[in-house]
This record gives structure tokens, sequence and C-alpha cells, in this order.
């Protein structure tokens, strides 16, 4: 019997993202991945995976999913909004933690009021194939995800596990820090500041700027005041980062995120800071947002610093307390569940 | 000389030198062998550009000034180094017109013939710089100077798989179709890019590239044995033969 996630509506834009193409930048391979790499490491940790395997990257209007499995367990992480049961049964369960949903039931995450990007993670993942050693779905170079775009309806996304297994352990994180407001994104100046004017430097790093609508995984343009280049936009083409900043002969700043090219031509005035990349991700077209300069080693310490943090969450993970499971009676669920369709061939599995 | 230029808390850009030149990649991709090959803690990966490594590193493992303590000896030492792994390719490449869709443009530009341009790049040695831009997609220098024009200033869309396309003195084969704001003067049935092959990626930074003029009839036939799925892989300067 085959497990499957059937897509019934794919939501504005949800892609299979891991933690991205490792490795292969040297041949112009794309690294893509999650835009908020730490939502997808602790959705993946609420369903018991690890932290790479990939999920679904869901942009600002979530889909609707049906399950064919026998059970499967998965996370939402990344937003308030909740994963809403359709049908049979309607049910809505906060996100941050696990559920655990059935045969038959169609669910939906629906639009996510406060940031751009959230996670829905799948116990065991799913069974696609691995590019370059990763999942992760690059639409430009058709690579990775369904045939390398976004879902659409009626995809099947195979699932490596055909049930969550015999006892169903539902675990819950505290809340996900989401910023309604992009504020502040820290940066470390180069590697080629010395390509723009003092002034072009100044008005960077103190002026706001406004997140774009043309923005996509790609890179986050900025609106804003102009930054002034000392002599031309073009340089021998060099190697990108993720959260490169690039001014192009527009003046306008754009922060290169996961979809970004390996290399390019234009001067970078700064480079976001790792743990800031995933704010950047789950901004909304519309934010406003101010830059300020870290040094290196502040910007190395503040990537432990947001490890730490992360490493609290996880270990601060708990079951889901009795006092939850009475807004939906699970338990009764489960039992009915297990009591009506459990098999032979769904116990061999579980073995 | 060295400079090194942060690109964030994971990116260390080490650069040694100005302007595009062989010499000066041949430093670039003997500090990347040396850096790959002493295993630096921390370094993820290195990308090799004209005139600079990007080093990728973990902070979590490594820092910014443990590398530069560490990368700085490793540039001072570097001599004229041959790459070990470089290969030789030869890319047969039809000049036909209707697979050079710019040839007349390229030609009013340079004030050069048809046949002068597929003469010219076909009589060069050319270097893979760098790849970049798309999955397996080589900058290869340097063309001869009469073949120096700028880029087109309107890309072309759909420019197809195996286009071999020139400008600012450089020479590219498109992996996978694209927009390009380069002039395509030919063709190769070559695929530089096939996810299913065990070499997904053919070319790397430091081959040698040949263009090989062939006919229509050549590189018809050369396009089906692509096109029914057999590799052919066109490594060696003698070694033209279908696998």
């Amino acid at each position: 019997m085959t497990a499957h996630l059937v897509v019934e509506e794919p939501g504005l834009m949800t892609s299979i993202q891991d933690l991205g193409r490792i490795g292969w930048q040297a041949s112009g391979v794309t690294p893509s991945g999650a835009l908020d790499g730490m939502a997808l490491r602790l959705a993946n940790a609420l369903v018991g995976n690890a932290q790479n395997i990939g999920g679904l990257e869901i942009r600002m209007v979530g889909p609707v999913l049906r399950v064919e499995a026998e059970s499967v367990q998965v996370a939402l992480v990344g937003t308030t909004a909740v994963l809403e049961v359709l049908s049979p049964e309607a049910a809505r369960y906060p996100s941050h933690r696990t559920v655990t949903l059935y045969r038959g039931d169609v669910f939906k995450v629906g639009e996510t009021p406060d940031g751009a990007v959230c996670y829905l993670a799948v116990k065991g993942g799913f069974g696609l194939p691995k590019l370059f050693g990763s999942q992760a779905t690059h639409e430009a170079a058709a690579l990775g995800g369904i045939a390398g775009r976004g879902l659409r309806a009626g995809d099947a996304l195979p699932l490596v596990s055909q049930s969550s297994g015999g006892r169903q352990v539902e675990c819950m994180i505290g809340a996900y820090p989401v910023e309604a407001d992009g504020g502040v994104i820290r940066v470390v100046l180069g590697p080629q500041d010395d390509h723009f004017t003092t002034e072009g430097v100044e008005t960077f790093l103190t002026r706001p700027y406004t997140l774009s609508q043309a923005s996509n995984r790609m890179g986050a343009r900025l609106d804003g005041p102009k930054i002034a280049h000392r002599d031309g936009f073009d340089i021998p083409s060099d190697g990108i980062v993720t959260g490169s900043i690039q001014v192009p002969g527009t003046g306008l700043p754009i922060i290169l995120l996961a979809d970004r090219q390996t290399t390019g031509g234009y001067p970078k005035i700064a480079t976001v800071i790792s743990s800031d990349l995933g704010k950047v991700g789950r901004m909304k077209p519309g934010t406003s947002l101010r830059f300020k300069a870290l040094s290196v080693v502040e910007a190395e310490s503040a990537r432990h610093a947001a490890e730490a943090s992360f490493d609290q969450m996880i270990k601060g993970m708990s079951s889901v307390t009795p006092t939850e499971k009475e807004l939906t009676d699970l338990l009764w669920k489960n039992n009915l569940i297990s009591g009506v369709v459990g098999s032979q061939t769904d116990l061999a599995i579980w073995n | 000389m060295v400079v090194f230029r942060p690109s964030g808390d994971c990116g260390l850009t080490v650069e040694l030198g100005e302007g595009i030149s062989r010499s000066l990649s041949a430093k670039v991709l003997a500090l990347r062998e040396a850096v790959e090959a002493h295993r630096l803690p921390g370094v993820v990966e290195t990308v090799p550009t004209y005139r600079s490594l990007l080093v990728h590193y973990d902070p979590l493992e490594s820092s910014q000034a443990a590398l530069i303590d560490a990368i700085g000896p490793l540039v001072e030492e570097l001599g004229q180094t041959t790459l070990q792994n470089a290969k030789t390719w030869q890319f047969p490449v039809c000049f036909d017109e209707d697979l050079a869709p710019d040839i007349a443009e390229v030609c009013a530009q340079t004030r050069l013939s048809k046949d002068q341009i597929a003469e010219a790049v076909t009589t060069v040695e050319l270097v893979v710089y760098m790849l970049g831009f798309a999955p397996g997609l080589p900058y290869m220098g340097d063309l001869p100077e009469s073949l120096n024009i700028p880029r087109k200033q309107n890309p072309s869309m759909g420019v197809p798989p195996g286009a071999v396309l020139i400008a600012t003195g450089l020479s590219v084969i498109y992996p996978v179709g694209n927009p390009s704001g380069w002039w395509q003067i030919g063709q190769t049935p070559v695929r530089l890019f096939d996810k299913a092959a065990s070499t997904p990626i053919l070319l790397s930074p430091g081959d040698v590239v040949r263009y090989d003029p062939v006919d229509r009839a050549r590189f018809d036939a050369l396009a089906k044995e692509v096109a029914d799925g057999r590799v052919w892989v066109p490594e060696g300067l003698s070694d033209r033969g279908a696998s």
C-alpha cells in the first residue's frame, strides 16, 4: 500500500525544502533550501525527524492536503496560524506541536498573517529522490521537489512512513519568535563595501528600507534611498553567500536568499548575518527594516547564541498535555481508528 | 597580494589580484587545491572565481580569524602549480546559421566574416575560469581581442541547451535553456549538465576546452546519440568516439 499526502489545493507557493545542497557551488549549483532553516529544524524535531529532512515551505497561504496513509504525524512551525482539519471531522490544532492525522483526513494551513514562510514537517519525510544530496526545490534550474517545481493540485507526495507508528508521542515547543515587523537586520560590511561612497554606506546603515513586492526565494528586493557606487557597478564575478547584499546599477539593495546564483558581478555592500537570515525570509512585502553593522566576531557570537537558544527550545520540548488532548478527544480517536483499520499489512509495516 | 574580505559570518573571500587573467586564475585554483588538501576545520566548500576564492565555513566549527591564520601561509606558499585534476576536452561545435542566430550582429560588430569568427574560436585553447549562473555553466577564456565585444543590451529569451556564446572576450556554453545577454555563434550537441548521469556536471574550473568545427550531418548524428541517452563524453583531444 502506498502512502501519500495528496495536494487538493497548492496554496500560494508551497515547495519541498530541506537545508539545501552543500558542496556543489563551485559547479554552479545553487544551495536552495528553507528560507527559515531554524523553523524547519524545529518542525522536524517535533515529528522526530533528523533536522535536514525535507518538509513543506509554505508561503503566505498554505495548501489543502489529504492523508492517504494509515496515519501521519505533522508539525507546523513559524506561524501562529492553525492547522485545520476540514473533514471528515473538523478540528483545529495550534502550530508548534505534533499533530497525528489519519487516512482520509483533509487538512489545511490557511493564511499565515504573521510571516511570509512557515514549515510543515512530516514524520519520516517525503520519499523523493535527492539530487546533489538534497530534495530542495529550485525552480530556476528545475531541481528537487516534485519535478523541480512547487506543489500543484493533484500532486501525490510519497511518504516514507506508511504510518506514524503504534504509539504516537506528540510534542510541543514554546512559541517560535515571529516578528510582525522586520525591525533591525544585522549585517557585516563587505566584501565590496569599498565600491561605495562613504555617503552610500551611511545611507545603507541609517535609512529605512521596505521589502518590495518583487521579492522571491532568490532575493529580497528593497525599496528606499539609493546607494551611490564609487566607480561603476561591474566587478569581475565572484562568489556569493546566502545573505549577500548586492547593489546593482539601480542603487537599490537586494538581499540574496536561498535560490540565489552561486556567483555574481555586482558589488556586495554587506552580508546579512546567518542568525538573521530566517528573519529576512519571514518578512512579507511591505515590511520595513533597517540595517545594523556588526563585526565578524560579533556576528559569529550571534550565531552561537542563536544555536544555544535553538538547543534550549529542543530541550524544552514537552509532551502535549491531556488538557490539550481533551480539545479534540484525540485519545479516543486514536483507539477508534486503530481498531477499525488496523490490519496485518499495517502491523507488518509497524514492526 | 592577498586581501581577506568578510562575506558575513559564514564566508571569507580571499582576493588574490585584479582583473581577469590565466595566471591569476591559476593562483586561485591552486589556492583552492591547497585549502581543500589541508582539510581546514569548518570549511564547508570553496568557490573559485576569476580573482578570488570564496571559502564557505561553519562558524560553529571555526572562525574567520582562524581561517585567515590558516590560509595566509597557504597563499605565501603558492608556486607555479599545475592543476592535478585538470582535463582537456574537445567539443564538437556546428556554426550553421540556424544554430548561430546572432552571427550577423557579431560579424557587424567585429568586422569579421562568419568563417573568420569560426576559425578564431576554434584555433584558441580556452580555460574554464569558473562555473556559475546555472549548474555546469563554464566561463571560458580567452578569446582573441578581435572577438572582444560587449554583452547585448537586451537579453534573448529561450537560448537552447548547448548554445555556444561569446561576449566580453569570453565564451560560455549553456547547459540548459535560459535567457542570455551573450551572442550565440554556434551550438554543441554535448550536454554539460545531465541530472541522470553519474557525473552530472561535466566541466571543472581549470579544465581546458577546444571547439572542434563539425558539419551539420555530424552535429545531427551526435545530437541524436545524446537524445537517445547515450552518454557522449568528448574527453581528450584524440578520443572522439561514442562510449
